[in-house]
């Protein structure tokens, strides 16, 4: 570590490359943050700031909308380099994998029932991340499947049974 | 009902066997959480929520309590045993705990952690019990203003202390204050941000956004950052001796008793909780000790030291939500949760209206930490034998968690969409370092907020003046100004430090 002046900030020209990449990780935030002001103040432009002298529902809305622009504002300033973690690509790889998982089991539930849904998303999430035998992982996979539906609909009584296979 | 007679009343209360039953599963979920890296306090609690909307509220606030200061002991086990702490409360202990393990006093290291751990939870149970009636007598003044200075305070704090730049911390909070104006305004009536779906009238979910970021975000997080198939190959160490030798329990005695009173006090400062608890406690014990060149090395006192203080400070933390009736931390937001689906919204007449509930809730903490003690000492093995489960096991098992408590909670399957949606920003959030346990707060606190800002504005006429007219809340003011003011200053007139290789950044 050292401290550096304005003159000499201390990159190569790959770290300087390596900074504007990551730089931009907070630019785009800093964009992202003023869409969220303008759409949010855009969303409740009708609602009234003061009704009959005393607040109103647009109030606090103003006063968040403005506060969220001037923080993104900060943050296009402050924008700082980040560490490259190196793991990127098998982030967003698994990420989107997991959600398309959640995102199926919210389309699915009311066709399959709780329980068909477990045992999918549980052999998915198997299947994806170091599979073992197909056998294995299907009978693993039905037996927390089959155990979720008796510990939570059965134990602690939560009404999943209108979705217990097609019941 | 002084606080002695509050503790024997409590403890005959939490002895009763339900409540032993579900401070047992507390205990014991919040070690089986902590042991298992990835998914915090906070995960765990989220978890479980929903189910605690069937239960008597004094259980389940015994169980969530039993889960938070569990996932504190149980954080301990990996970071001695596998350098990888199960929570950010144990990151610390990682440096002198493993090294303990390398030495071959892997028994001894776990066992300061579990004996500080229960030595400075009783004295934070303690703490609590008697400064809980004091802090509540004087917050019968608050009115409107003070709640608001106080709540932005610790929002404003949070942010602060979220470990990115002060500026992305508020804007995460300010975001959380943004979901939190969604659905009916209470004081107005009006629809805000509802864009026509009865769904979000009563609001965004927030357990469906809690389990999204904190949940789902952590296990992708768990999944791609630290899938480590190796992990199960780690050796385990011997663990049949596993009381520390004279010298060692000479060396923790002070550390454990200095990490009880650190922790209580600063778990207790809004946005803290139990990890600012174990650096500071770490901090000074190298600071005092006659040989800090044994720090990082296997120093005893590094491990009871820090272990000591984040179990007090998961207590301390308490203090505000029991005694204000405003949680300082996401933990006690998400049990202040809990408390206001069965109806009970906390504030300083709390006592007075529950003594039943707060002083068993109280007490149970000292069982609980017994229970801990005898669960961790001689299980300990047990624990460790759980790094060996695959993680594709836990990551699907999570989910399943994950989705039932979000679909329990209204037996709503938009709630399902939200949860994955809140997912995909964690992950984005992660990705562009913003803190999720700001937004979280604020999305919680925003109600309180909003209601205090509209009552203060009614009280006065519409003049933000009375925010700095009323003493109390000219002094919160004061304090929210020092916090906002001394990180730009520094920024101002500090010098700029960057690393000058790329290993560094």
């Amino acid at each position: 570590m050292r401290i550096v002046t304005e003159e000499d900030d201390g990159y190569s020209r790959d770290m300087k490359r390596e900074k504007w990449k990551t730089v931009s990780i907070d630019r785009i935030s800093s964009l992202v943050l003023l869409l969220v002001a303008f759409v949010y103040t855009l969303a409740g432009w009708r609602l009234p700031i003061w009704v009959k002298d005393l607040p109103g529902p647009a109030l606090t809305p103003r006063i968040l909308a403005v506060a969220l622009t001037v923080l993104a504002i900060i943050i296009w300033f402050q924008a700082q380099p980040f560490p490259k973690s190196g793991q990127g690509r098998a982030l967003w790889g698994r990420s989107v994998i997991i959600l398309g998982f959640l995102f199926a089991y919210y389309l699915m539930l009311p066709l399959l029932g709780y329980t068909l849904c477990n045992f999918g998303l549980m052999l998915g999430v198997r299947r994806t991340f170091e599979p073992g035998s197909w056998r294995w992982d299907a009978i693993g996979s039905a037996i927390i499947a089959t155990a979720a539906y008796f510990i939570f609909v059965r134990m602690f009584g939560l009404s999943f049974t209108e979705f217990f296979l097609w019941e | 009902m002084d606080p002695v007679q509050g503790i024997l009343f409590g403890l005959g209360r939490a002895m009763e066997p339900q409540t032993l039953l579900f401070c047992f599963l507390g205990v014991l979920w919040g070690t089986l959480i902590g042991v298992l890296p990835g998914i915090g306090p906070t995960g765990g609690l989220t978890i479980l929520l929903p189910l605690t909307s069937g239960m008597d509220l004094t259980q389940a606030m015994v169980m969530m309590a039993g889960i938070y200061y569990g996932t504190m002991y149980g954080g301990s086990t990996t970071s001695i045993l596998a350098a990888v702490p199960g929570e950010t409360a144990s990151v610390i202990t990682v440096l002198d705990g493993h090294q303990m393990a390398m030495k071959g006093r892997a028994g001894a290291a776990l066992a300061l952690a579990a004996i500080g751990s229960f030595v400075a939870g009783t004295m934070a149970v303690f703490g609590l019990a008697f400064l809980a009636p004091a802090l509540a007598s004087l917050a019968l003044d608050f009115g409107p203003p003070e709640y608001f200075t106080l709540a932005l305070l610790g929002l404003s704090t949070a942010a602060l202390l979220s470990n990115v730049s002060l500026a992305k911390g508020l804007s995460m909070a300010v975001i959380g204050l943004m979901v939190g104006t969604v659905g009916m305004s209470v004081i107005t009536g009006y629809q805000r941000y509802t864009f026509g779906r009865i769904e979000l009238i009563s609001g965004v979910e927030i357990i469906a956004v809690l389990m999204g970021l904190f949940g789902v975000a952590e296990v992708i997080e768990t999944v791609a950052m630290t899938f480590r198939p190796e992990l199960r190959r780690e050796p385990l160490f011997d663990l049949r001796r596993i009381f520390p030798n004279r010298e060692e329990t000479g060396r923790s005695i002070g550390p454990m008793l200095r990490g009880g009173v650190i922790g209580f006090f600063v778990g207790a400062l809004p946005g803290s909780g139990g990890a600012l608890s174990s650096y500071v406690s770490y901090a000074l014990e190298k600071k005092i000790s006659k040989h800090p060149e044994q720090f990082g090395t296997g120093a005893p006192e590094g491990v009871a030291g820090p272990e000591a203080a984040n179990n007090a400070g998961a207590t301390g933390a308490l203090v505000p939500l029991l005694t204000l009736g405003v949680p300082y931390s996401v933990v006690t937001a998400i049990m202040l949760s809990a408390m206001v689906v069965h109806g009970v919204f906390p504030s300083p007449l709390l006592m007075q209206r529950s003594p039943e509930f707060f002083w068993t809730v109280v007490s149970s903490m000292y069982i609980g930490n017994v229970m801990l003690l005898v669960l961790n000492l001689p299980l300990v093995g047990v624990w460790a034998a759980l790094l060996r489960v695959p993680q594709r096991w836990l990551v699907g098992l999570i989910l399943v968690f994950c989705v039932t408590g979000v679909y329990a909670a209204n037996f709503s399957r938009f709630d399902l969409l939200v949860v994955t949606i809140a997912g995909g920003i964690g992950v984005l959030m992660k990705r562009a370092q913003l803190p999720a346990a700001p937004l979280a707060l604020g999305m919680i606190l925003g109600p309180i907020l909003e209601n205090a800002l509209m009552q203060s504005l009614i009280l006065s006429h519409g003049s933000p003046l009375i925010f700095v007219k009323r003493p109390i809340a000219a002094v919160f003011v004061g304090l929210l100004g020092v916090a906002l003011l001394v990180p730009l200053l520094q920024r101002l007139f500090g010098r700029r430090v960057v690393p000058t290789t790329e290993e560094e950044m």
